[in-house]
């Protein structure tokens, strides 16, 4: 089975496409799962994508998971969610699933209106 | 084979869906195992994910540590840990042939909940299970 990867663009301008905040793309194989983080935002999780399979011995350093935080319509995670599992299982003929592009307006769902934070946690020294 | 994705929650209403300990979703390749309980009489099953938050996590910092999230399901009266295992693993199997139905529902307190099959209230992947007592998504480690 080939790999998926998720990808998320914050914008708003294409300018603004610079840095591991605005945009980024994980294999689906990193996803470590969804919550809520209010009424109207949901969590992705995943594996470190700069510490991946890290470890550290530097002092109070640690290896943690990258956020991505969907903006949708309020009181949805679970149909959410369950639009998102619906998409990793359909036969996309390209393997990248964009979940949502905010400079250009695509989003993989009516739900979800913007991507409201992109963390990639910083590589451990 | 696809992944599978396990979805919970356990509060009563859409309205009340709003952090961490309220809902979830894991993906079957987290599932790390189950232990049951029995306290005050009802019968308990945890399942235990790996960290959601801190995944393939490390920490370094004085006195903090790399644990499973975990869920914990109260089970029916009658309901007993070998039968719930068998529903269990059975519709583990069964979602791992589907060509969609990738997100299966084990538990959803809900009454608002519609499902796919167009009803609406609390949802149960298996008779044995009677609700989702507690969600612990265990927070992100800090330096």
């Amino acid at each position: 089975m080939n790999e998926k990867y998720l990808y998320f663009r914050k914008g708003p301008g294409l300018d603004d496409d610079d840095d591991s905040g605005n945009s980024c793309c994980f294999p689906l194989s990193s996803l470590a799962g969804m919550h809520p983080s209010d009424d109207d935002h949901l969590t992705l999780a995943f594996k470190s994508m700069v510490n991946h399979d890290g470890f550290t011995h530097g002092a109070n350093q640690v290896v943690i998971s990258d956020l991505v935080i969907l903006t949708h319509a309020a009181n949805n995670h679970r149909d959410v969610m369950q639009s998102l599992v619906d998409l990793f299982a359909s036969n996309q003929k390209d393997g990248m699933l964009v979940i949502g592009d905010v400079v250009t307006g695509d989003f993989c769902n009516g739900l979800i209106t913007a991507i409201d934070t992109i963390t990639i946690d910083g590589i451990n020294s | 084979m696809e992944e599978v994705y396990l979805y919970f929650r356990d509060c009563a209403t859409n309205a009340l869906d709003d952090d961490k300990g309220t809902s979830c979703l894991f993906p079957l390749s987290a599932y790390a195992g189950m232990e049951f309980s029995s306290a005050s009489g009802v019968n308990s099953v945890t399942l235990f994910f790996r960290s959601m938050l801190n995944n393939f996590g490390y920490d370094e910092t004085a006195d903090n540590e790399v644990v499973s999230d975990s869920v914990l399901i109260d089970l029916k009266s009658t309901a007993t840990a070998r039968e719930f295992r068998r529903d269990f693993h059975e519709a583990i199997d069964s979602a791992k042939m589907k060509l969609r139905g990738k997100f299966l529902v084990i538990g959803d307190n809900n009454a608002e909940a519609t499902s796919d099959d167009g009803n609406t209230g609390t949802q149960y992947f298996s008779t044995q299970v009677d609700h989702i007592e507690a969600i612990t998504i265990v927070p992100a480690n800090a330096e």
